[in-house]
């Protein structure tokens, strides 16, 4: 070697020796180890936290009645299941039920996956999706109905039914209850695009198990599924329409199913730069923009303007929106989960970043207002799952479900690995559509009334 | 219901309130993390200014190449629309570089489209300088797609001379080019046209009636894929294996080919259904051809670093690996996107848009990170309106900013040229310099060395 190389060589390793000093930090994820005493910001106070079980706990679902303080936690794999939560002390949670499919051992796939409750003709029931594979029992088997009208009293809860779809196995992977304008209450699931059931006919035992219709996914050539991987269904007080919105396909989607026997599309997100699928889509209570995730690392939560697309339907036209005017991460070497939309704050389950809540008031400049990291593990390190495909399997461990009690504020979050987490964020003490000048219109369903602003006949 | 819904009311009011203080101190979070940059604090203590050249008007600067040899002290500027050509810039005082020629397209108001890429060769003694054209059709120079220069008597600009034209089979023009020294010693000129075409530049300059054309690379077709071409082109050798190989961004994503033989390339390793994008941009591998840097046109979307080896270990038996993950990924703000970068292991120094120049540190590929930056582009984040705000899916707003950089092995000097602010010069503290024997890997980098070939060659003695 030569001189002048020694010499280059030994002020350069130099100065790698300095940076990688001041860069250590860098070289770990930006929340990743967080400092100590910061996992949380100051305006987010921790209530509850139950550890359930590590690697086994999927989504989550809370009851907005507060008389009614109970959350449900989904229970996967070999524990397949639900764990019922009391929350009439927020700051005190216990679990006071749990409920588990019957041989455990014997069934296949990730089991339980999603929550939903809904309540008809005075009483309440909960609905647990599932996925079990093909060679153990229930692979055909897409959800349970449990009435919990008893509750607190756990020897009243009861199995009311199941849904099954012999000639469809695999299950629902996720669901969504949505009270119709027409009074119906609907269960839309994932199944060969989006099957809708009506819950009061599956209650009084209809051979069709209330079947009313599917969604369908536009096909594309690029599209990576055929299918949806979420769902979500609101009212549109402007236009009077039931709107469905799905994220699955090539992207995100949304169809008038104010006639759920003839759904109309009304709007496409598809081609999007970052990602040919969609994982969730959730509206903001008027319908004006979206929330998008994509399941992959490394991509943002996107919002969307969707008035393009609804401009462009009223004219009889299909139009596809093809880029965000938004986005916003937690932390851009992870990807976030599920959200809540309570406009203007979005309560986002982050995976590994777990609990974060930003504000969208400005939707082409969201930004983070509050955050509790659910999950201490490492970036990067999921085992649970090593399926094929090019999903990014290493983040997909930590905050997975997230909910918002609105009559109180109470934040919920379902953990993968740490369980479950009630939480309080400083000055969001409940959440009503029209103390925002919106529709009250968010993932909760006036079960007894209706969706807000539906204009019905006098008599 | 009534007392609940006032409490409610109450309960948004004072939440009305800490939206509007938290609004109040969010308000530089309505900008992407790096612009505005803080005062004082546009680039890294480590990163200094040499020079700045502001050369024109918005989006008409493009890429750009530096001379390696120090005897030769040039950086050459594409321009892409408008004054369409080159500038030709001396650096032989770094702190007060200077142009010293410009060359433009004949009747420039006729054309339209623009020179984008432009590589430096030497052939036989005498330097060349190639710039890369394309030029729309149905207007003049359509079926140009390269203009080769001898640059030989530079610094005397009357001594530059346009050698010839190429225009490949099928017309239109070449949206990058990469000029690479093969190991069996041709300048071979890689262009982005129809899959990746070569040229042996010593051929073209004798004459030859086929313009050199050696032959095309492919681009592995597969549905999904958004393009069927590549976007931008390197080539380096392998000593461990002594393969040419050459490394295409396009199609699905990212590509290596065998072109020991040019004439016949054949696929090594495919990198493609990764998630979060659907093409390629550009490739680079590091000087050991074990990792490689794939960078995505997307906004969003990071540098991602990929390890090679187990396609590569599988093609050593034969067999073709789709790699489907990156093991590591780096970005200067993640609401941007990087655009072209130059690897000197264990640095990647990258022209990223908005974020003007950023150096990275990949020495563990799977944590890389910022060692110094400087950012060339004080402009607004996510206004880019380059070429009317285009169609398709690409994420228009990003593409504004450092364009391209370059890096020269004997100094460390460091260039970049920038959409909207020209050219600059800097110098990274600690960085002098650059030979991959000091880095314990193979002396390999888009700087070739014309006079003896690739480094690592094996050659018989008797040569």
């Amino acid at each position: 070697m030569s001189s002048k190389h020694a010499k280059k060589l030994a002020a350069a390793l130099a100065l790698v020796l300095a940076m990688s000093a001041a860069a250590s930090a860098a070289q770990e994820l930006q929340t990743y180890p967080r400092p100590p005493g910061e996992a949380g910001s100051r305006n987010i106070e921790i209530l509850s936290h139950l550890t359930l079980g590590m690697g086994t706990v999927a989504d989550i679902e809370v009851e907005q009645d507060a008389e009614r303080p109970y959350a449900y936690v989904v229970r996967s794999g070999a524990h397949s299941g639900f764990d019922l939560i009391s929350l009439e002390d927020p700051d005190d949670a216990e679990v006071i039920y749990r409920w588990r499919i019957e041989n455990p051992e014997l069934h296949q796939g990730g089991g339980g996956r999603d929550a939903k409750y809904f309540k008809s003709n005075g009483r309440y029931y909960f609905i647990l999706s599932v996925q079990f594979g093909q060679g153990g029992p229930d692979s055909e088997l897409g959800a349970i109905v449990f009435d919990v009208t008893g509750l607190p009293d756990v020897s009243t809860v009861r199995e009311v039914g199941r849904i099954v779809e012999p000639l469809s196995p695999g299950g629902f992977h996720n669901i969504f209850a949505y009270k119709h304008s027409d009074g119906r209450p609907i269960l839309i699931v994932t199944k060969e695009g989006a099957r809708m059931y009506d819950l009061d006919r599956f209650l009084a035992g209809d051979p069709d198990q209330g079947l009313i219709g599917t969604v369908g996914v536009p096909p594309d050539p690029g599209n990576l599924s055929t299918g949806y991987h979420d769902l979500y269904a609101a009212f549109d007080p402007v236009t009077q329409q039931d709107k469905f919105y799905g994220g699955g396909g090539g992207g995100y989607y949304v169809w008038d199913i104010s006639s759920p026997e003839d759904p109309e599309l009304i709007t496409t997100i598809t081609r999007v730069a970052g990602f040919n699928w969609g994982h969730t889509f959730t509206p903001t209570p008027d319908g004006r923009y979206a929330v998008g995730e994509a399941e992959w690392q490394y991509q943002p939560l996107r919002i969307f303007d969707l008035k393009p697309g609804l401009d462009a339907a009223r004219q009889g036209e299909l139009f596809n929106i093809n880029r965000p005017i938004g986005a916003w991460h937690a932390d851009w070497k992870t990807v976030a989960h599920n959200h809540e939309v309570r406009w203007p704050y979005v309560f986002v389950s982050g995976y590994v970043t777990g609990l974060s809540v930003f504000n969208m008031m400005d939707p082409t400049n969201p930004y983070t207002v509050a955050y509790y990291d659910t999950f201490p593990g490492k970036n990067d390190k999921g085992q649970d799952f090593t399926r094929g495909g090019n999903f990014t399997w290493g983040v997909y461990d930590g905050a997975w479900g997230v909910d918002v009690r609105n009559v109180d504020g109470l934040i919920v979050i379902s953990d993968i690995a740490t369980g479950f987490w009630t939480f309080k964020m400083a000055g969001f003490e409940g959440w009503n559509g029209n103390d925002w000048g919106m529709p009250n219109i968010s993932s909760v369903q006036d079960w007894d009334n209706g969706p807000e602003g539906a204009q019905r006949p006098i008599s | 219901m009534r007392d609940d819904h006032s409490l409610t009311r109450v309960a948004g009011t004072a939440l009305a309130a800490i939206v509007c203080g938290l609004s109040a101190s969010g308000a530089g979070a309505q900008t992407s993390a790096t612009h505005p940059r803080p005062l004082g604090m546009q680039g890294s203590s480590n990163l200094h200014v040499l020079s700045h050249l502001p050369l024109g008007p918005q989006y008409s600067i493009a890429d750009m190449e530096i001379d390696q040899e120090m005897a030769r002290p040039f950086a050459y500027v594409s321009r892409r629309v408008e004054a369409i050509g080159f500038d030709v810039i001396s650096v032989e005082d770094p702190e007060n570089a200077e142009v010293i020629f410009e060359w433009r397209i004949e009747n420039p108001e006729l054309h339209a489209g623009g020179a984008m890429d432009g590589k430096v060769f030497k052939h036989e003694g005498r330097h060349y300088f190639v710039q890369a054209t394309s030029f729309q059709s149905g207007r003049p120079n359509a079926d140009v797609a390269a203009i080769v220069f001898d640059v030989t008597g530079l610094p005397d600009p009357a001594e530059v001379r346009e050698v010839g034209r190429i225009r490949p089979e099928g017309g239109g023009g070449f949206h990058n080019i990469f000029m690479y020294k093969h190991s069996d010693g041709r300048p071979i000129l890689l262009a982005t046209h129809g899959g990746a075409k070569m040229f042996d530049l010593a051929r073209f300059l004798a004459g030859d009636a086929d313009q050199g054309y050696i032959g095309t690379v492919g681009v592995p077709p597969a549905p999904g894929d958004l393009s069927t071409t590549y976007h931008d082109l390197y080539a380096a050798f392998d000593p461990s294996t002594q393969q040419d190989k050459l490394y295409g961004a396009g199609g699905g994503g990212y590509y290596v080919f065998d072109i020991t033989v040019p004439e016949d390339p054949r696929v090594l390793v495919t990198i493609t259904g990764v998630a979060g994008f659907n093409w390629g941009h550009t490739f680079t591998p590091t000087p050991d051809g074990r990792y490689a840097i794939g960078e995505a046109e997307w906004q969003y979307q990071p540098l991602r670093f990929f390890d090679l080896k187990p396609a590569l270990d599988a093609a050593a038996r034969g067999e073709l690996v789709n790699i489907n993950r990156p093991i590591g990924a780096w970005t200067p703000d993640w609401q941007t996107v990087p655009h072209n970068q130059e690897v000197r292991w264990p640095y990647v120094f990258v022209a990223g848009y908005e974020t003007g120049l950023s150096v990275v540190n990949m020495m563990d590929p799977t944590n890389p990170y910022t060692v110094g930056y400087y950012d060339t582009f004080d402009g607004p984040h996510n206004r880019g309106s380059v070429s009317g705000g285009g169609g398709g899916n690409y994420t228009w707003g990003v593409y504004d900013g450092a364009f391209g950089v370059d890096v020269r092995n004997a100094d460390g000097l460091i260039v970049v040229s920038d959409f909207t602010t020209g050219f600059w010069a800097l110098r990274m503290d600690g960085f002098e310099g650059w030979h991959g024997h000091d880095w314990g890997m193979p002396n390999s980098s888009s700087a070739q060395d014309w006079d003896n070939g690739p480094d690592g060659v094996q050659r018989p003695i008797s040569e």
